[in-house]
């Protein structure tokens, strides 16, 4: 199993759906982002051209910031995922130098919580349920963090995610992330089909109002994410470097 | 006299000290937030002197394997004085790493549990430790007191080999490698260069030569003991000369593959050197990479090289200009190597450090100059068969 995602530029309207679904769904910090949409501008007047390029973390198969950790707190999980270990980092920074993608979040504040002096009990923690993710563990000040590709969702379909206190994620509720499925505007099938399984993909991806983003396998040749890869020609960021990553775009 | 200048010179540097531990006290309880670093320049002022402390450490030790390792003995009234810069230096570089972290208490742990052997901060690290306790064993053979003289003679011969290893190590690994920790890294094209380890050992040798330099020439004028002969001066002053032209030949070869290649990214990092860039730093109207950096050591070394002897003055004013020159350099690598954007469409943001950031600094750097001051007040900085 090797997770990736394809955005099709195309599609891509720059609405930051994905951005303000990636804030809500893992309680980002104000300033922080673990998704942008970037303006890539080309040529002037009657040529100028603006194209909206979502960056989530690439989950690069070589990982440059896997690499330069010195603790190991960054690491490639079995399914293909970067995922930093937060009682590990200790906040050198040196995996943000060495991501040529600009992924990764430095806490340069203390959490909302710790600044207003919330104590994180399972009270408290059940009351900000409604306003909080409590699937996604709070980052203490002073540590990195990146998109995870919402692992807490994809907990439903593998091991090993935590959730708050250290308790093993629950098995993802279909129901808690409404099905998106159906067709879309070629008549194609979506990354969600209708099967509750299916549903289990990033926040971006279901917000994404246009469809622009599939989730899938890129190990299973015959996952929908691999055929479009094939279909539309999908190319990757910084190819050039050997990062390998597992986040591909698909552009005309 | 001499005693009433030591003493202030002891206060200044405990205040310092105190405004330091202030500094980095408000950084640990609010965050680095208080830092003028940010998701863009995500290493600044720390790392600048963290790497420029290393340097230090490895070119003091250098100086001092002159005299040990190479037996130039008209050196030998400030080869004690080059290892205990040397010690005081590289704990000054750990300190700075130690403000820099995130979670300082955590990283005393990468060395020992923590470790990823593809990083380079795992061989940076090792031999950062190894080369301490090198260098303390060094200073124990040196200065141990000596009662016999068969005893001085195994001490000296125990000496030579510890004072080639410290070259070995110091060039090789501590300051080599401290430049790998830039020169590796693909994603930012204007650090990865093959030429970097090289240039960060020459500039390393710059600055502890330069720093001798000024420490020969003040510490006669504080204590009224006569520390270097004119003839050694004058000697000392071609050596400096010397490390300063291999410094401006990587300096020169560097530059002029940028130039010619014109990579977007590495021409964005050179526009904020020479200024034109909108977050270049202009220190007195002067940009910091010509006013700081190339002009100081073009005048060094033309202080050094001009006809006639060197005097401790002119050795004095060429050392303080490349010591400046090297600071500079390693504060323009640093954050210039940042500046390009990783990606175009990310919001830029302005770094300059902050007062906290420069008040942290001034109190590690007080707290390296305490510990030499001390050191060379406590230990013995004379043979003992000199004294008798």
């Amino acid at each position: 199993m090797k997770w990736g995602m394809l955005i099709d530029i195309d599609r891509c309207t720059g609405c930051q759906s994905c951005t303000v679904a990636c804030k809500n769904e893992n309680s980002v910090q104000p300033g922080m982002f673990w998704n942008i949409v970037l303006p890539w501008e080309s040529g002037s007047g009657s040529t100028f051209r603006r194209t909206f390029v979502p960056r989530p973390c690439m989950h690069c198969t070589r990982a440059p910031c896997v690499e330069v950790c010195p603790t190991g707190a960054s690491y490639k999980t079995e399914d293909g995922l970067v995922r930093i270990n937060y009682d590990r980092c200790i906040g050198c920074r040196y995996c943000m130098i060495a991501c040529p993608y600009g992924a990764r979040q430095f806490n340069w504040k203390k959490p909302w919580s710790e600044v207003l002096g919330v104590k994180m009990d399972e009270a408290t923690v059940g009351v900000l349920a409604q306003y909080f993710n409590p699937e996604v563990p709070p980052r203490p000040k002073g540590v990195v963090e990146k998109c995870t590709f919402c692992e807490h969702r994809l907990a439903g379909k593998k091991v090993g995610a935590t959730g708050m206190f250290n308790r093993p994620a629950r098995v993802t509720d279909p129901n808690r992330y409404p099905k998106i499925g159906g067709t879309g505007p070629g008549g194609e099938t979506m990354n969600s089909t209708g099967n509750p399984e299916d549903a289990i993909v990033p926040a971006c991806v279901q917000a994404c109002p246009p469809r622009a983003r599939v989730f899938g396998d890129l190990d299973d040749p015959n996952s929908e994410i691999n055929k479009k890869i094939r279909e539309r020609r999908a190319v990757r960021l910084k190819e050039e470097l050997g990062t390998e990553p597992q986040v591909y775009y698909a552009f005309e | 006299m001499s005693r009433a200048i030591v003493n202030a010179w002891i206060g200044v540097l405990v205040v310092l000290l105190a405004i330091g531990i202030y500094a980095i006290y408000q950084q640990e309880s609010v965050g680095h937030v208080v830092t003028g670093l940010g998701d863009w320049v995500i290493w600044g002022l720390y790392i600048a002197f963290f790497a420029f402390f290393v340097g230090l450490s490895a070119g003091a030790t250098v100086v001092s394997s002159l005299v040990y390792a190479l037996g130039m003995e008209e050196y030998k009234p400030i080869a004690r004085r080059s290892l205990i810069v040397g010690v005081a230096s590289l704990i000054g570089a750990l300190l700075f790493i130690f403000v820099d972290v995130g979670n300082p208490l955590r990283a005393l742990l990468v060395p020992v549990v923590l470790r990823n052997p593809t990083s380079p901060f795992i061989i940076t690290s090792s031999s950062y430790i190894i080369f301490f306790l090198f260098l303390l064993a060094e200073i124990y053979f040196v200065m141990r007191p000596k009662p016999t003289p068969e005893i001085a003679e195994r001490d000296k011969r125990l000496v030579k080999y510890f004072a080639w290893a410290a070259i070995f190590v110091a060039l090789w690994f501590v300051h080599s490698t401290t430049g790998t920790v830039f020169g590796f890294i693909k994603a930012r094209e204007f650090w990865h260069s093959p030429l970097i380890p090289a240039w960060f050992v020459v500039s390393a040798l710059v600055s502890g030569a330069a720093l001798m330099g000024i420490i020969a020439y003040l510490s006669p004028r504080i204590t009224g003991k006569e520390l270097l002969s004119n003839a050694a001066l004058n000697h000392f002053g071609k050596l400096l000369a010397l490390f300063i032209l291999v410094d401006l030949y990587f300096e020169f070869y560097e530059t002029a593959t940028l130039l010619y290649a014109h990579k977007s990214a590495e021409m964005e990092a050179w526009s904020f050197l020479t200024g034109v860039h909108p977050t270049s730093p202009v220190v007195f109207f002067v940009p910091l990479y010509i006013g700081f950096q190339l002009l100081p050591m073009i005048l060094a070394f033309l202080i050094l090289i001009y006809p006639g002897n060197r005097s401790a003055s002119r050795v004095f004013v060429a050392s303080l200009l490349a010591i400046v020159a090297v600071m500079s350099y390693r504060y323009n690598f640093v954050v210039a190597g940042q500046i390009p954007l990783l990606l175009p469409g990310i919001p830029p943001h302005l770094y300059s450090p902050t007062w906290i950031e420069i008040a942290a600094s001034l109190g590690v750097i007080a707290f390296v100059a305490l510990l030499y001051t001390i050191a060379t007040r406590v230990l013995p900085m004379e043979e003992a068969s000199a004294r008798a």
